[in-house]
């Protein structure tokens, strides 16, 4: 009897011994898995700066941001048509999207019955899974002729088209982020509203909104970033042609489509490859910036 | 489906050939892999010739990569790949030459263009944006949209150098980066032109007449038609045995004769090959020297 409890004792120590191991080299190992990750990251930045640094060897610092003669054949590096499209075509992009997804959130959040509700949520993951090729390939063959309808003048091709498409391709991250920040919003501030007499609409434009904007602003961020990244989609119908316009219905370029045409038949190591990643670093930096911003507004407290 | 038949076609008359021939009995003791890249231009029919010679000699395996004209050569130049395919000469003294084709191209316009035929000079000052309307070359009263391949494109080489000369494409024109989806554009855009490789054109698209002359294999033969480039297989320094087959196999009348003008291409021996001016890799100093003041912007270059 008493043997039998102390060897089940026993038992009981190596298990508990084998499942502290256990519990620790598994701890380590995700620790080493999520370190893994950062160090990915950290030497995709090392490898792109590292590369599109050289560039300036040849080129100068300002005439490589400022000027906008790319003549690659030449020996001419400046980049400002690239980075003035994508900053455009950003901005506008995310502005459309999210004019619409906001209020299609609140839309969802608030005021719409059930089975809508589903029935457009359900919709919002299908969008998520359509392929940016598939966007562009709908951009190249219903909205480049469309517009050339409504503007006999131009070729179909650039800021316009791609806006619109790209502010379609974003909605999905507007949407979902900000109907979920705005369904967390607590609901004494609501009823606390109603309480004072103000109605269903002056309440979700002067209480719930505001105190789901840093949710709401997070998601259009992350959109935005989306959108400054976006390549297929803009290659596609944008017309890619190096040139400053001021106009969204010319043909324009953007540094993503600008490295996507070109990548695949520069020498690793000319000057042309290394402004290539000079452009990629650009992009990199404006999206850490872009997610820093969203960092910092998460974290501010909501006011009210 | 025109294009499978085509290659189905290909295929088949190859496998008849060597079924039936003898000339790859004393090859097939032939082991180890052959690793080529470059021109997209070139593609089709390497990669054709790949199947035909991996089905003969099966201890072989070719693998065929693009990336374009450039890459070909800057990847046989580091010996990444046996053989460089580039539908431009190589200035390289290190490289060997294997003339593999004739490449015939020609511009192409949507169909809604009345146009059907272009001069050198008329298509000159319609790439470098003189000529905006159609109306100005006999057509209809209606814009031109120019739409060109990207600076590394070997197509547009070779356009800028038969063609443009000194001229420069005008920098408003839109930029596609494949030959397929060029021609996908110009069939979808009103009063647009651009330019690819003869196999690449099909019925959504109209071909133009250079010169008056139409684009096709006959008279590229003929020597009638001028707008053709050479396609090149590199190697540096003399071929290894196993290489040396398989450009044999492509120099072959059989798949000279037989299976390039399934993919467009016309023979490398056509006695119109000698009329074919060389189409150089390096552009830019004959393009720098010709930049006129009046174009010429502040330069991003570093003293």
């Amino acid at each position: 009897m008493q043997e039998s409890l102390l060897s089940q004792r026993v038992i009981n120590k190596r298990r508990t011994n084998i499942s502290k191991v256990l519990d620790i080299s598994m701890k380590y190992l995700l620790l080493a898995i999520s370190l893994l990750t950062v160090i990915i990251i950290i030497s995709i930045v090392y490898f792109v700066s590292k590369n599109g640094i050289k560039v300036f060897d040849d080129i100068t610092v300002t005439g490589f941001f400022t000027s906008d003669y790319w003549a690659p054949d030449e020996g001419e590096f400046g980049i400002l048509a690239f980075w003035r499209g994508t900053l455009i075509l950003t901005i506008l992009a995310t502005f459309l999207g999210s004019l619409l997804g906001i209020l299609c959130a609140i839309f969802i959040s608030k005021l719409a019955p059930k089975g809508i509700k589903h029935l457009i949520k359900m919709a919002v993951d299908v969008f998520v899974g359509i392929p940016s090729v598939v966007y562009g390939f709908i951009g190249l063959t219903v909205f480049v002729p469309l517009v050339r309808k409504i503007f006999p003048q131009s070729s179909g091709f650039g800021i316009l088209p791609a806006a619109v498409i790209l502010s379609i391709m974003i909605l999905p991250t507007i949407i979902s982020i900000s109907e979920n920040s705005i369904s967390s919003v607590d609901k004494a501030y609501e009823e606390a509203s109603y309480a004072l007499g103000a109605t269903k609409i002056q309440t979700i434009f002067s209480v719930i909104l505001p105190a789901a904007l840093p949710g709401v602003i997070s998601g259009v961020i992350l959109a935005m970033a989306r959108a400054l990244g976006e390549t297929m989609a803009v290659q596609m119908v944008i017309g890619n042609t190096p040139q400053v316009v001021n106009s969204l219905l010319e043909p324009t370029i953007t540094l993503t489509t600008g490295i996507v045409m070109d990548m695949g038949s520069t020498e690793y190591g000319s000057t042309w490859s290394n402004a290539l990643f000079m452009m990629a670093t650009l992009l990199l930096v404006i999206s850490i910036i872009l997610i820093l911003i969203v960092r910092t507004v998460q974290r501010r407290k909501i006011n009210l | 489906m025109k294009k499978i038949a085509r290659i189905l076609s290909a295929f088949l008359i190859s496998s008849m050939v060597l079924s039936t021939g003898t000339a790859f009995a004393a090859t097939s003791k032939l082991s180890g892999t052959i690793k080529c890249s470059g021109s997209t231009a070139l593609m089709p029919i390497v990669k054709a010739a790949a199947e035909d010679f991996m089905k003969a000699n099966p201890k072989v395996s070719i693998e065929v990569a693009g990336g374009g004209s450039g890459t070909g050569i800057k990847n046989v130049q580091d010996g990444v790949v046996d053989i460089g395919n580039s539908d431009v000469f190589s200035d390289d003294k290190n490289l060997v030459d294997h003339q593999i084709a004739l490449i015939p191209f020609l511009f192409i316009v949507n169909p809604d263009v009345t146009v059907s035929n272009l001069t050198k000079d008329q298509l000159i000052k319609i790439f470098s944006g003189k000529i905006t309307n159609w109306k100005e070359v006999g057509g209809a009263d209606k814009k031109i949209t120019v739409i060109i391949r990207q600076a590394s494109s070997g197509t547009r080489m070779t356009v800028q150098q038969l063609v443009m000369g000194s001229e420069q494409f005008t920098s408003s024109a839109i930029v596609q980066d494949s030959n397929g989806s060029l021609k996908t554009t110009v069939a979808n855009t009103p009063g647009s032109i651009g330019f690819v490789d003869l196999a690449y054109v099909d019925s959504k698209v109209k071909a133009l007449k250079y010169e008056g002359v139409e684009c096709n294999l006959e008279n590229v033969k003929n020597g009638k038609y001028t707008l053709v480039s050479i396609g090149h297989m590199y190697t540096k320094g003399q071929p290894s045995e196993l290489v040396k087959a398989f450009l044999d196999y492509i120099s072959s009348s059989t798949f000279q004769n037989r299976i390039l003008p399934y993919y467009k291409f016309v023979p490398v021996a056509s006695s119109a090959k000698n009329n074919i001016s060389k189409i150089k890799l390096n552009t830019s100093s004959a393009k720098t020297a010709n930049l006129k003041p009046s174009q010429a912007r502040k330069s991003t270059k570093k003293k």
